[in-house]
């Protein structure tokens, strides 16, 4: 009877101790943001590729970034944080959701900068989805934004319809190397 | 207390198989997944191949890996000028994702010039569910021509000596463009794959 007793309860244990750790996984964890495409800054094309996440307890992306109009290009040399700002799902499910992607970037007009993007999954096909950016020189003064001071789509700035962008942010559900969570240092804001 | 001991062995044989059932997928499963922004192969007089890539995120090792590479700047001499590149493939145990985009592209394959404003490819695999792959082109021209890219799986626009695939969908590959001049030169932008078994 006693053994009887031991197995089931050996078996209950393992069970909630399988229920537990299916709850970690599927819990909502930091995942991935990815995307491509442009939006103009008064009157001139900025086209920018984007990625965030974490990865292996790290801030995993890029940015590239290039204006067209003034001639600034901006490449990523770190990514120090990934920000969940809010998420849900479109009418067919798919994840959808704003994003904060900082890190430090190198510039041919201001240096060494940190950077902040705010980009939004807002489904299907693309023509809502957003992308903005800041980007901050090393004594805090802010070198360049699309944060509202732009009169030309203002912001957000929009991938298509009215504001004439283009291109997609796709949220991406997270994989096993998402270890570690939303967070992370943002000087650029 | 014989019975009590029958139903325990009887109860570790079912949960036995049944974690067994449960893993045995999984072993079996496989995954692809690569993006790349650009690959040029050039042909020799006598048919020998020189293959350059630009923007490759190498493939996924497993369904828990996450490649990229970006560049804000890509040339190859002579040939391909971009900038704003990226590639990313991101693997799941139940699917993989791949996406690669770039802009102002401006190449030139045997005296053919083909410009886009913005290239973007993206392929998606579900396990136990159809792939697909999806093309975003802006302001396509070739030899200064606009072109209008219909959104057609593998539209064609012939070119001196070769062909120029638009949207070209493979078993697991997108490709955005894929110029071909025969014997020359294989150019394909935008190629993103994602394929899981």
């Amino acid at each position: 009877m006693r053994r009887v007793v031991a197995a089931a309860y050996a078996l209950g244990t393992a069970a909630i101790a399988v229920v537990l750790m299916s709850t970690q996984v599927n819990a909502w964890q930091c995942d991935f943001l990815t995307g491509g495409g442009f939006i103009y800054v008064n009157g001139a094309k900025g086209t920018f590729a984007i990625g965030g996440g974490c990865k292996h307890d790290e801030y995993w992306g890029h940015l590239e970034y290039h204006d067209h109009g003034t001639g600034l290009n901006a490449h990523w040399t770190s990514v120090t944080a990934y920000q969940e700002w809010n998420s849900g799902t479109d009418d067919k499910g798919r994840l959808s959701g704003r994003r904060l992607i900082c890190g430090t970037a190198r510039t041919n007009q201001f240096g060494d900068v940190n950077f902040a993007v705010v980009a939004t999954d807002n489904g299907e096909p693309g023509t809502n989805d957003e992308f903005d950016i800041q980007l901050k020189s090393s004594d805090g003064t802010i070198a360049y934004s699309t944060f509202g001071w732009d009169t030309s789509g203002g912001f957000p700035h929009k991938l298509g319809g009215d504001a004439n962008g283009g291109g997609n942010i796709q949220l991406h559900k997270p994989n096993d190397s998402n270890t570690g969570s939303f967070g992370g240092s943002c000087p650029a804001l | 207390m014989r019975d009590r001991v029958f139903f325990s062995y009887r109860l570790i044989a079912v949960c036995s198989f049944a974690i067994a059932a449960w893993a045995a997928p999984a072993a079996a499963q496989t995954i692809s997944g690569q993006a790349r922004v650009a690959q040029v192969t050039t042909f020799s007089a006598l048919g020998a191949p020189t293959t350059t890539v630009v923007g490759d995120t190498g493939t996924l090792a497993d369904s828990s890996d996450v490649r990229q590479a970006s560049q804000i700047t890509a040339s190859i001499p002579d040939v391909l000028r971009c900038g704003t590149m990226h590639a990313v493939t991101i693997g799941w145990s139940d699917q993989v994702a791949s996406e690669t985009s770039l802009s102002d592209l401006a190449l030139t394959v045997a005296g053919t010039t083909i410009g886009a404003d913005f290239v973007m490819s993206r392929a998606a695999a579900v396990l136990g569910a159809a792939g697909g792959g999806k093309v975003a082109i802006e302001g396509l021209s070739i030899n200064g021509l606009p072109i209008a890219v219909t959104g057609a799986t593998n539209q064609v626009v012939l070119i001196p000596g070769g062909r120029v695939v638009i949207n070209e969908q493979q078993s697991t590959t997108s490709n955005a463009l894929h110029v071909v001049i025969d014997g020359v030169a294989d150019v394909i932008v935008g190629s993103a794959t994602a394929g899981i078994q």
